[in-house]
């Protein structure tokens, strides 16, 4: 008896050591590309879908705003339309993900109609069920380096990639602040013009697909209005609307004739700027008619940024 | 709580400790306690539908068992069956159905609004209580067999809600008999190291195959099918041959860990697997698939409608397989898988006579004809799971259109070699030991060896379970049953 209990135990510690040495070495490299927006505290956060993610860098917008002494680090907090929807807990995480004494960081939400969307007539209950069983659902360590947290619940494929990496693309640089930069060009790959007809054509036909089945969701606007509520305690808030391409922007305008109305008046209701880039006729780049490939993105926020100095009283922010 | 979880790993061990712990009479208790809380953390309050199916066939068993007269037992068959299957039908059938009248109407030119129900169904399927088809069953046969008079009702109510909602077996099987499994939970259990090694070993080897194999194979599975118009007509081919395995790798680990977990405690549950993919015909391979299920169709479905009903036997297998595509779910996807092979069956056993006259004529080897059979019966149920897997009859029809058209030969649709070379690895590992080994023998491999070949073996498990063992906690396919 004595001895069979101490196989076990030997058999679990061994199990569990060398599970966690695993984990370790796959944090020491690159884990995924959200990976780094969950490891580090922030103090400014960028939040939305996949747009954002690949389309703010937060490390220009530290460098553009350097004078105001905004609370730092700001982190690349978006994810993409399936994991950081508006709702009850990505509310959750950025709360856990703030430094505790923020109290002046700069945070810019990004909006478009896929951040409200959801199954039609989903309540609460139900909505909640599907939400647990997304990143932020899953975890509830935002903030650690090495997050064991995400590694062991989000981490999609298995430890032997910490040996032999397979899942890594060049093409899409993940930096440390959470940004996720898409480039044309990389050592091992150089995208044609053939992939970027196929992936506008592939991305325009899956959202008229999934926009058929969505509905626009009361229940994410109200999780997104106490986002703002709560951001507003923490420092200067934004509400951007991506750039995107006029055919993606006439698909969301078929099926949400009011998005950008309806937002207007939230921002005024609330007291925070809405820059609206979707209706503007802009030179930006995307790879796919949504995402912004690397130079637009830094573009993009530089415009972002020039923007929000023209309208954020400058001498409040610069205190 | 998913067995491949890590609450599992807590809650497991405290509850085989506590079940030692404690003495053998208020062991019911920890168990139920146990199973309940195992519920909760799944459906918090659906819990109240299982106690409902449980406290109705607790009384109904006692009504039946002291009932006077035949019309009172029947009464209260009729109560227990009605009561169960209408839980059934309202959590997971009654959409399906009136989503499908309207479509039947729509087809006779009369239209009525579905968009909102087709939606309705959809929330349904989210909120669908797990495992209810699993324990409505178990507790029905339960029913059956005191109104039968082959099993005495049981009085004490905790042993029988234990019964109801075993947790190694509750949310998916094995679905288990009142006349098996009462008697194990009333006796003495003493703690038997070799048993619970065994017991572990079962575990183990359930916990592979389904985080290494099952869902390593469900990743390339779910982009094949999300694609079923892909012009990459191999890859679908691939994926079609992937999710044979992955199911039945799937199923066969849920299976396997809950008769592991039961062994750890001293009770034996029935197997459900017999190496199905190595039945040279039909009818074998339904004799080896989820036994549980088809042995329970047998005695309450197709023996009735057989021996008392007097119905014909090829009807009476059609309404089996109906009923069992639809115990998988409420989707027409599922029946027509079925009564696929249901069709298989029927056509099998008539010409039965005249294939091995032919074959005694033509003289083939008997390893030919096993070749031809087991070939023929793989490539069948193959093309009838695509039915099971798509979402869609039509998008199956697709994917099986587009499956024989002939396009490219491109395979790597992961955009990873190393992924689909070790699924082929592993698949071949299973087999072989499946083949010699049987799907309820594997701790053989282990159980007896020296030590220094028992140790190699637990660490080679834990470096590959660690390596290859993916991340995902998926829920089994057959919770959604």
């Amino acid at each position: 008896m004595k001895y069979f209990i101490l196989k076990l135990m030997l058999f679990c510690v061994v199990l569990v050591g060398v599970y966690f040495s695993f984990m370790y070495k796959v944090s020491t490299g690159y884990v995924d590309e959200n990976y780094t927006k969950f490891s580090q505290e922030a103090g400014s956060l960028i939040i939305g879908t996949s747009t954002a993610s690949q389309g703010i860098s937060p490390q220009i917008l530290e460098e553009e705003f350097s004078e105001f002494n905004y609370d730092k680090p700001m982190v690349n907090f978006a994810i993409n339309f399936e994991q950081s929807q508006y709702g009850e807990f990505y509310l959750n995480a950025i709360k856990n993900k703030l430094k505790k004494p923020t109290t002046k960081g700069q945070f810019i939400l990004s909006i478009s109609p896929a951040s409200f969307t959801s199954v039609k007539n989903l309540d609460a209950t139900a909505l909640r069920k599907l939400e647990k069983e997304k990143i932020f659902g899953k975890i509830s360590d935002f903030t650690s380096n090495p997050n064991f947290d995400y590694i062991s619940n989000c981490y999609p494929i298995s430890l032997y990639n910490a040996i032999y990496p397979t899942n890594k693309w060049d093409n899409l640089v993940v930096h440390a602040n959470g940004w996720n930069e898409f480039k044309l060009k990389s050592n091992s790959y150089t995208v044609t013009q053939e992939d970027l007809t196929l992936w506008k054509k592939q991305t325009l036909e899956f959202q008229t697909k999934f926009i058929k089945d969505q509905e626009f969701s009361n229940l994410r606007l109200q999780s997104f209005i106490e986002t703002i509520d709560f951001l507003k305690q923490r420092g200067d808030v934004l509400i951007v609307r991506m750039p995107l391409t006029s055919e993606m922007l006439a698909l969301e305008n078929k099926k949400w004739k009011n998005f950008d109305a309806q937002f207007d008046s939230i921002a005024k209701a609330k007291n925070v700027p809405f820059l609206n880039y979707s209706q503007k006729e802009l030179s930006f780049k995307t790879y796919d008619g949504t995402h912004l490939i690397s130079e637009s993105a830094q573009e993009f926020t530089r415009l972002l940024s020039e923007d929000i100095k023209k309208i954020i009283p400058t001498n409040t922010a610069k205190n | 709580m998913l067995f491949n979880s890590f609450e599992f790993l807590y809650f497991f061990p405290i509850i085989i400790i506590g079940f030692y712990l404690i003495p053998n009479r208020f062991r019911w208790l920890w168990l139920l306690l146990g199973s309940y809380y195992f519920y909760t953390t799944l459906e918090p309050t659906l819990i109240l539908l299982l106690i409902a199916s449980t406290l109705v066939d607790y009384f109904c068993g006692l009504k039946m068992y002291a009932a006077a007269t035949k019309k009172i037992k029947k009464l209260c068959l009729a109560t227990s069956i009605t009561i169960n299957v209408g839980i059934l039908i309202a959590f997971k059938y009654l959409f399906f159905f009136t989503a499908s009248f309207a479509s039947l109407l729509a087809f006779f030119g009369i239209q009525i609004p579905i968009d909102d129900m087709e939606q309705s169904y959809h929330i349904s399927q989210i909120l669908l209580p797990i495992g209810i088809s699993f324990y409505t069953f178990q507790t029905m046969s339960y029913s059956i067999e005191v109104y039968r008079g082959t099993i005495k009702p049981e009085k004490h109510l905790g042993i029988f809600a234990l019964y109801v909602a075993f947790f190694p077996q509750l949310v998916a099987g094995p679905i288990e008999r009142a006349s098996r499994l009462l008697p194990q939970l009333r006796k003495k259990v003493s703690l038997n190291l070799r048993t619970v090694e065994q017991g572990l070993i079962m575990m183990a080897w359930g916990f592979f195959l389904k985080v290494v194999v099952a869902d390593r194979l469900g990743i390339y599975v779910d982009q094949a099918f999300s694609n079923p118009d892909s012009p990459h007509s191999l890859s679908l081919i691939l994926g079609g041959f992937f999710f044979c395995f992955q199911i039945y790798y799937d199923f066969s680990a849920y299976t396997s860990i809950a008769i592991g977990a039961a062994n750890v405690m001293g009770y034996n549950l029935m197997q459900n697997f017999n190496r199905p993919f190595f039945s040279t015909s039909s009818t074998e391979f339904w004799k080896r698939w989820h036994i549980s299920l088809m042995q329970w169709m047998r005695d309450y479905v197709y023996r009735p409608l057989v021996i008392h009903l007097k119905m014909n036997r090829l009807s009476a297998v059609l309404i089996v397989f109906f009923v069992v595509g639809l115990w998988h779910g409420a989707n027409w996807t599922f029946v027509v898988w079925s009564m696929l092979n249901a069709l298989l069956l029927i056509a099998e056993v008539s010409t039965n006579p005249i294939r091995k006259w032919l074959f005694k004529k033509l003289r083939l080897p008997k390893q030919l004809v096993s070749f031809l059979g087991w070939s023929f019966i793989f490539s069948y149920l193959m093309v009838s799971l695509i039915f099971f897997r798509s979402s869609s009859i039509e998008a199956a029809f697709v994917y099986i259109q587009s499956m024989f058209t002939i396009g490219s030969m491109h395979i790597n649709i992961m955009g990873n070699y190393i992924e689909l070379f070790l699924s082929f690895l592993f698949i071949g590992v299973v087999q072989t030991i499946h083949y010699y080994k049987g799907n309820n023998r594997v701790y053989e491999l282990v159980i007896d060896k020296a030590h220094y070949i028992k140790w190699i073996s637990y660490f080679g498990y834990i470096l590959i379970i660690v390596l290859f063992g993916l991340n995902r906690q998926n829920s089994f396919i057959y919770f959604q049953f």
